[in-house]
């Protein structure tokens, strides 16, 4: 798996971890990690990848690489023991989600090797997850019209205002699902109202798994519109590719609101 | 202390799960009658993809390679000498250091290597082969303490042998010393005193010693008014290879002296019994956490690995009673092991790099976290 733009520390750190050399043979003596994991991806470390990683580390997902794979998770091991050691962890990386043993397997299998285990227990393709994660939504509207991110630019950030559809209802949920998964980063969903004041609703971030439930329910005014702050960002894998996506907001009412949905990033938090 | 790097000490740890697992005497064995270490599959193209299983690279699709790795102790003048117990060299009588090798078998006239041991074509036994292996020997090569930069290939010892005296070798990743115009090529400082700006943390270097070459550049030295043990001594250095200066932070309880330090079975320090109950886990837990308190107030920061990894498992042990305590002090005990796995980690690498701050943080957020078990489980009992 190509490999760009690693840090220096991840680097060293890399090679750290490759922590046996060879010398068979003058072609040889390099370093390379020997096998002391417990733990095995194809029996232990899949299952954990898939549960708290897939929605974005998945091939076609919005994270850099999938870890759904072992070819693909097995190169990027000492990179996953610097950002879980790390003191800034990246905002989307919620770690606290482990529980600690979680964690403990990922370190010892990245920092002891990074073992496939039995090839009979090689899991099956998982394909990228773009549904709705609570069910359909009372009300979809879809973006006016795709936004593209050109091949010039690895990031941007553009103001979309939704087509009509939610006035004179009340939200109780909100969700966001992409049209290009691959890029869409994050989401800032408010109501604007007809004197152009902005309501902040919710802040849909790429991998949640539901909804996102509003504190109270929010009626949408004659004359508001739902309108949305939508970050794109492109990883290497797709350099030089323009990239178009119309993404669709999903809104849920209140008597609709999926149960067991959790408050998260809504306004006032 | 001398001891073996932390990757080398995983795959020491591994190769003892393996040979306690199976039914063989667990006493002293000769050479010929000990079993063979197990096999480990490496990509020839990429050594850095390996495993325990036969297979194919995940890079390149190459089939892996086997090899066996040793664990053996030699004479750091005469290596010659290798043997699997510990003991003195019994030309010079030093003593022996324990380093990582590669094993292989060969037949004159053939240039392959043979995994196991076998009669070669005219009928006589194939020749043992021994090789290096990059981080094979973090030992101490003149008694004093050894780090790895953070480049993983340039290595050093900072030895205080008297009052007033510091030396630094320079290694590479065999510790095979470095070329003399490559340390003459390194930049390096010896600091003796910092003072910290209470209010913007800004550290300034109060008092500063250089360290020149010596001998044409076989090591570097710094000359100063003697500092009285235990010496915390820093180097800043900058190796020939260019880039950021990087800081090494030496303690020195004693002065050192030039190998008389024992060496370290790493697998059997990191063995214990963890017992089957909550009170006798915490206990060892506790246990655990004053070593490691101890070991970085005495600045041993190499040592540190060994408590802080066993508290790891200990915690890990210990959250599983916690299944019958209220859920909020479940999710307390949850965090709280959470941050001693982190620490355990973050102690390891940090006391294999010298890393005198990153170890005083990695040691604070264990004994907070331990603090916050033992409050949970005490109060319990």
């Amino acid at each position: 798996m190509r490999r760009t733009a690693w840090p220096l520390r991840a680097l060293a750190g890399a090679a750290l971890m490759l922590a046996l050399a060879l010398s068979l043979s003058s072609a040889r003596g390099e370093a390379h990690k020997a096998v002391t994991s417990k733990y095995h991806y194809n029996e232990e470390l899949f299952p954990l990848f898939r549960e708290h990683c897939g929605r974005c580390h998945v091939d076609g997902g919005v994270a850099p690489m999938s870890l759904l794979t072992y070819d693909d998770a097995a190169p990027w091991g000492e990179s996953l023991r610097l950002e879980l050691l790390s003191e800034d962890a990246k905002p989307w990386h919620d770690w606290r989600r482990l529980t600690p043993r979680e964690l403990d397997m990922i370190l010892v299998w990245a920092t002891g090797g990074s073992p496939r285990g039995d090839a009979a227990k090689t899991p099956p393709p998982v394909p990228l997850m773009n549904e709705w994660g609570s069910g359909e939504p009372d009300i979809a509207l879809a973006m006016p019209a795709p936004f593209t991110l050109d091949a010039s630019r690895n990031e941007a950030t553009t103001e979309v205002t939704f087509p009509d559809g939610a006035r004179g209802r009340t939200i109780g949920a909100v969700d966001l699902k992409p049209g290009t998964p691959s890029i869409v980063r994050t989401a800032t969903i408010a109501l604007k109202t007809a004197d152009g004041r902005t309501t902040p609703l919710a802040t849909w971030v790429a991998g949640a798994a539901q909804a996102v439930a509003l504190k109270a329910p929010v009626a949408v005014p004659k004359g508001a519109t739902i309108v949305a702050t939508i970050e794109y960002r492109r990883t290497w894998k797709y350099e030089g590719q323009a990239l178009s996506d119309r993404s669709t907001i999903g809104l849920y009412l209140p008597k609709a609101s999926p149960t067991g949905t959790t408050p998260r990033r809504t306004p006032g938090q | 202390m001398p001891r073996p790097g932390r990757a080398v000490r995983l795959v020491l740890a591994f190769a003892w799960l393996l040979a306690w697992s199976a039914p063989a005497d667990r006493g002293h064995v000769h050479a010929q009658e000990r079993p063979l270490p197990p096999l480990v599959y490496v990509c020839p193209m990429h050594a850095d993809q390996t495993s325990d299983k036969p297979g194919e690279c995940p890079i390149c699709n190459m089939d892996m390679e086997p090899m066996r790795l040793d664990q053996v102790y030699t004479c750091p003048i005469h290596s010659v000498v290798s043997q699997h117990d510990a003991g003195k060299c019994p030309i010079c009588g030093r003593t022996l250091g324990e380093v990582t090798v590669s094993i292989a078998w060969r037949c004159g006239g053939v240039d392959k290597d043979l995994i196991e041991p076998q009669r070669c074509t005219d009928g006589t036994p194939a020749v043992l082969v021994q090789r290096s292996l990059a981080h094979g020997n973090h030992n101490a090569q003149y008694g004093g303490q050894f780090f790895m930069a953070a480049d993983s290939w340039h290595h050093l010892e900072g030895v205080y042998p008297s009052p007033g005296v510091f030396r630094l070798y320079f290694y590479d990743d065999y510790t095979k010393p470095l070329a003399k115009e490559k340390v003459l090529a390194s930049k390096a400082r010896l600091v003796l005193k910092e003072e910290t700006n209470p209010q913007t943390f800004d550290v300034r270097e109060v008092s500063v010693a250089p360290l020149t070459s010596v001998d044409g550049g076989a090591y570097l030295e710094a000359s100063f008014d003697a500092v009285p043990l235990p010496a915390n001594l820093t180097v800043q250095v900058v190796f020939d290879t260019g880039g950021k200066e990087q800081r090494f932070d030496f303690t020195f309880t004693e002065h050192s002296v030039a190998n008389t330090a024992e060496t370290i079975d790493a697998a059997t320090r990191l063995a214990m019994d963890v017992p089957g109950d909550a009170p006798g886990v915490l206990k060892m837990l506790v246990e655990r956490r004053d070593t490691v308190k101890e070991i970085v107030d005495r600045g041993a920061f190499t040592e540190v690995w060994v408590p802080a990894l066993q508290a790891k498992d200990l915690a890990l042990a210990l959250e599983l009673f916690a299944r019958e305590l209220p859920e909020t002090q479940r999710r307390g005990v949850a965090a709280a092991t959470r941050d001693v796995v982190i620490a355990a980690f973050r102690l390891d690498a940090a006391g294999d790099r010298g890393e005198r701050d990153e170890v005083q943080k990695g040691a604070d957020t264990m004994v907070k976290a331990v603090d916050a078990l033992q409050a949970v489980f005490g109060a319990v009992r």
